[in-house]
């Protein structure tokens, strides 16, 4: 069963623009050949582009969206045959478009979505210290904020928030924790003793009551020694057996649609391709059994 | 041309080696870090599996913590760095309890 790649080469909406260069440095650096090596057969890689045409006046988070919508078309048709697809995108605000492509190939599914990332991106414009868009993608797929960044990639419904487990977080805002707790999502904070149990405790939960789940990455969940380049680097993370145990640990499920991996700075020299290696041997240790249930038919 | 896993250790352990804290062997295809009274085996590369030997036959984990210095551990997390996590991942599918333990420990 090959995979499908899709990459969203973008910071935002620019492309090409610092950790958008990471999908195309992935595969520059081998990641079709090591994947095959290790069993894991994939497709051509499909660029999800925004047109200067297509871009839209008003905030950036417009821009997202609508290239968001093109990711979602893309997603939507490599779902059409059942294989699983690896999404590579330059942040993870990207996620948008994939969860929209997903409600499109698998109409009147229930969406579940594992976010694992050293910060839960839980933020909205009222709670958010920075500002900063990428630290808002999981409150906007519940539907707290970012109405026109959801309608742009058409996302017609948000995900209930007893759909969202967020994991490998070593870093939150008060305020975010605050509407965070306020909420069902299931959140597993680096620093637990019991990370992997909760995991796994959690996992089951959303597999339980989710048709299709989305996995997305942001490889600053892994320990900054692991990913040096990165732009927002927390101390003590994850190895990347760890974190390919935990992609494992919902893929072994047969529902995961989706595995998307963001923010791989490949800047930075020796710094960059170290955080590229980390990033193939985490895909290479994770994916190799990936694979998804046949469809069950429709009801009539 | 990457670096072969002797160069990459023989760079991480460089002021080791210069001070005769650690030598490097190799024995068979592997290469041996040797401490004190620890062994480190490392097999293939790309590395594949890794196996820690102490010189106390009877040695359980807090032997380990005694016996590897905290800038040997150091050094060990860097050369699990450059080699993105395969050594973490070799410890860790060892069959020997002790090397397991080792890594739990460099996880801090």
């Amino acid at each position: 069963m090959p995979v499908h790649i899709v990459t969203v080469p973008y910071r935002y909406d620019e492309y090409q623009d610092g950790m958008g260069r990471g999908p195309k440095a992935l595969l520059r650096s081998g990641l079709r050949n090591r994947l095959d090596a290790v069993g894991v057969s994939t497709s051509d890689p499909v660029e999800s582009i925004l047109k200067d045409e297509e871009r839209v006046s008003g905030p950036i988070a417009a821009n997202i969206g609508a290239l968001g919508r093109n990711t979602a078309r893309i997603v939507a048709e490599s779902l059409e045959d059942g294989d699983p697809v690896l999404v590579i995108a330059g942040d993870d605000t990207a996620t948008i478009g994939v969860i929209s492509g997903v409600e499109v190939a698998r109409p009147g599914s229930k969406i579940g979505l594992v976010w694992i990332d050293a910060h839960a991106d839980f933020n909205t414009p009222e709670t958010s210290f920075s500002g900063i868009l990428a630290g808002m993608p999981v409150a906007i797929l519940a539907g707290l904020a970012g109405p026109i960044w959801r309608e742009n990639a058409n996302l017609a419904h948000t995900l209930p928030t007893d759909h969202i487990v967020v994991a490998g977080v070593r870093m939150l805002d008060d305020k975010e924790r605050t509407l965070l707790k306020s909420t069902d999502v299931r959140l597993i904070e680096a620093k637990s003793s019991q990370r992997s149990q909760l995991f796994e405790a959690a996992i089951e939960r959303l597999a339980s009551r989710t048709d299709v789940i989305v996995v997305n990455v942001d490889l600053d969940v892994l320990d900054p020694q692991y990913v040096p380049s990165a732009s927002t680097p927390e101390a003590n993370g994850l190895s990347p057996r760890q974190l390919a145990w935990m992609i494992r640990e919902v893929t072994k499920h047969g529902t995961t649609v989706v595995v998307c991996i963001t923010s791989l700075n490949p800047g930075g020299g020796s710094r960059g391709e170290k955080s590229i290696n980390s990033t193939l041997a985490v895909l290479e240790q994770s994916l190799t059994d990936w694979s998804l249930k046949p469809k069950e038919p429709a009801d009539e | 041309m990457s670096e072969s896993l002797r160069e990459i250790v023989e760079h991480v352990f460089a002021e080791q080696i210069a001070a005769d804290d650690i030598e490097l062997g190799s024995d068979a295809g592997e290469l041996h870090i040797i401490g004190d009274e620890w062994t480190l085996v490392l097999s293939g590369d790309p590395l594949v599996s890794s196996m820690l030997a102490v010189d106390d036959e009877e040695g359980d984990l807090e032997t380990v913590i005694e016996v590897i210095d905290e800038e040997a551990l150091a050094a060990l997390r860097d050369l699990d760095a450059a080699l993105s996590g395969a050594l973490d991942a070799a410890l860790v599918a060892s069959p020997d309890a002790l090397t397991r333990g080792l890594a739990r420990i460099l996880e801090g």
